[in-house]
């Protein structure tokens, strides 16, 4: 475990002093500022303005960010060649990757806080108050995205270079939050085996389930029993990929 | 501290697959060597001959197709690797770190039970960078840094948790002279203390001075392999001129049973004999003849007509 620790500790510090970082919360700062605007213009209710705007905002930054990291923290070692000397240590293989993962998932954290700490800000210069749970379940939800997504972008750079692994990471991002939908409007000319696969990539890769906006608005319940469902997927996702990751891991050759 | 252990590469051979066509490479192929315990070895080769990939061999970052790598018998583990300390050829470390970020990581990845002692690995990662003279740098990021200091690092770095193997991949590039010296002192230093050295350099003057063994790959074939001890006593005897009494003088010579072989080089003839007392006699009894004597000095296992087979063009050039 010692070992996990001290390289999430450093894939932390490193991502927290990556060239990302701060445009990605500037980024999000503009964002809100605009889906704040974005509000005041429109005719529809101001909060759900601001939750739809906002969010998608919020929900791009995240995930864009999350394969960046993902990416950058584990091909680009490869590349670059510190991961020769980073496993030449006596650190096993999946502790490397986990560690690498988990200092990840805490540099999206602390985005995250960043983010929402100038959310609740114009919350409040629009007299809303403090977030309710509606609210920052939404926002957990997406953090929940970015950790998958991350969890993604790690996978693939586990065997491919950093370009074939940001753009598999978009494409696999992409698919997720359309795979629903398609399944929905297949044409009906559509072959049997098309329609099965489709169906089947939508009920197991379906990032539609971590957009609450509706729910964060009021315009849709969901049973708290629906929402650790939800979470529940997501985190078993992220355990899977991360161990598939793991298994593909151990067996490469360390190679700059 | 505990013994320096021995390094076995046994009948390994490496192939790899090129990512577009899937071709294989052979990059090391039926390898044999022993980096024998408290030895200071060269592992020496054109460039592609195999010899990172037999580094990395040794660390666990490849693994062979066949055969094995040993470190006292046993299979390269976590375990193993806590006692090799490494250098790579270009500098690894993340330059938005500062050295005393990477000397904690290091420490703590490599002496998990030092990191309680605060003041403990505190005083290690003072000492190290003092040593090095980083000190004064220790909060300066990585990048910031010049070459020759972020070579000072890696040595820092690799040599911090007090290894019992040292691994160095051309430990002398981007150094200045002075630097050079410092890094001969530090590794002489090592080998002094009886620990397990590798050793890959082009430099073969670093290598003649620092190396106990000599092992020359290519190809990733093993191809020259000798010890100093092969050559312990062994003299050189240059003469000038290919006039007739120095011809004479070299039949003569190598009709004595401690005469060893005979070179001709441009107008030079180089005698060489096991032994220093049958060396020094033949050269009075030489001297006596009249024959011009340009160089008596040891011979060592960088005898460079043995690596000139090897290296070839290389090392002319």
């Amino acid at each position: 475990m010692g070992p996990m620790l001290t390289i999430m500790r450093q894939s932390f510090l490193l991502l927290r002093r990556d060239k990302i970082f701060l445009p990605a919360v500037v980024s999000g700062v503009m964002v809100t500022l605009f889906a704040n605007l974005a509000s005041d213009w429109g005719i529809e209710e101001f909060r759900k303005i601001l939750f739809d705007v906002g969010a998608l905002g919020f929900h791009l930054t995240g995930c864009l960010v999350a394969t960046f990291w993902g990416t950058k923290t584990i091909s680009e070692a490869r590349t670059d060649g510190s991961l020769e000397i980073q496993l030449a240590a006596p650190v096993s293989r999946v502790s490397w990757l986990v560690g690498k993962y988990l200092g990840l998932v805490l540099g999206l954290i602390l985005l995250w806080i960043l983010t929402m700490i100038f959310w609740q800000a114009i919350m409040l210069a629009n007299n809303f108050g403090l977030m309710e749970q509606p609210q920052l379940l939404f926002f957990a939800f997406q953090l929940i995205e970015w950790a998958l997504v991350a969890a993604v972008a790690v996978f693939y750079s586990t065997f491919a270079g950093v370009t074939i692994a940001l753009f598999a990471t978009f494409s696999t991002w992409l698919a997720g939050l359309v795979s629903f939908p398609v399944s929905q409007n297949l044409p009906p000319f559509a072959d049997g085996w098309s329609v099965a696969v489709v169906k089947w990539l939508a009920r197991v890769w379906d990032l539609r389930q971590f957009n609450l906006s509706a729910y964060a608005t009021g315009v849709e319940k969901i049973s708290p029993g629906e929402l650790q469902v939800r979470a529940g997927y997501g985190v078993i996702l992220v355990l899977i990929i991360i161990t598939v990751s793991c298994i593909f891991f151990r067996r490469r050759d360390v190679m700059a | 501290m505990s013994q320096a252990p021995e390094i076995k590469v046994s009948e390994v051979t490496k192939v790899v697959y090129s990512d577009v066509k899937k071709l294989a490479h052979t990059i090391v192929k039926d390898l044999s060597v022993t980096f024998r315990s408290g030895r200071s070895s060269a592992l020496l080769g054109h460039n592609g001959a195999g010899k990172t990939t037999t580094i990395k061999l040794v660390l666990g970052l490849v693994r062979p197709t066949r055969g094995n790598v040993s470190i006292d018998g046993l299979p390269v583990a976590e375990a193993q690797r806590r006692r090799i300390g490494y250098m790579p050829e270009v500098n690894r470390i993340p330059p938005v770190l500062t050295p005393m970020e990477v000397m904690d990581y290091h420490l703590a990845t490599y002496r998990p039970e030092q990191l309680r002692d605060g003041a403990r690995s505190r005083a290690a990662i003072e000492e190290s960078l003092r040593h090095v003279e980083l000190w004064d740098h220790r909060n300066k990021r990585v990048g910031k840094l010049s070459k020759g200091m972020a070579r000072r690092l890696a040595w820092a770095q690799a040599t911090i948790h007090d290894p019992t193997v040292l691994i160095l991949d051309e430990p002398m590039s981007g150094l200045d002279p002075t630097g050079r010296m410092a890094m001969r002192e530090w590794i002489s230093g090592f080998r002094r203390a009886g620990k397990t050295i590798i050793l890959c350099s082009h430099e073969l003057v670093t290598v003649g001075e620092l190396c106990d063994d000599v092992n020359i790959l290519n190809k990733g074939k093993l191809v020259y392999s000798a010890t100093n001890e092969d050559y312990q006593g062994a003299y050189r005897l240059s003469l000038s001129g290919i006039d007739e009494a120095a011809t004479a003088a070299m039949r003569e010579g190598a009709r004595l049973p401690d005469f060893r072989r005979a070179r001709r080089e441009g107008f030079a003839v180089h005698l060489d004999f096991f032994d220093y007392a049958a060396a020094a006699s033949w050269m009075l009894a030489a001297l006596q003849r009249g024959v011009v004597v340009t160089g008596f000095a040891p011979v060592s296992i960088f005898d460079e007509d043995v690596l000139l087979k090897y290296f070839g063009k290389e090392l002319e050039s």
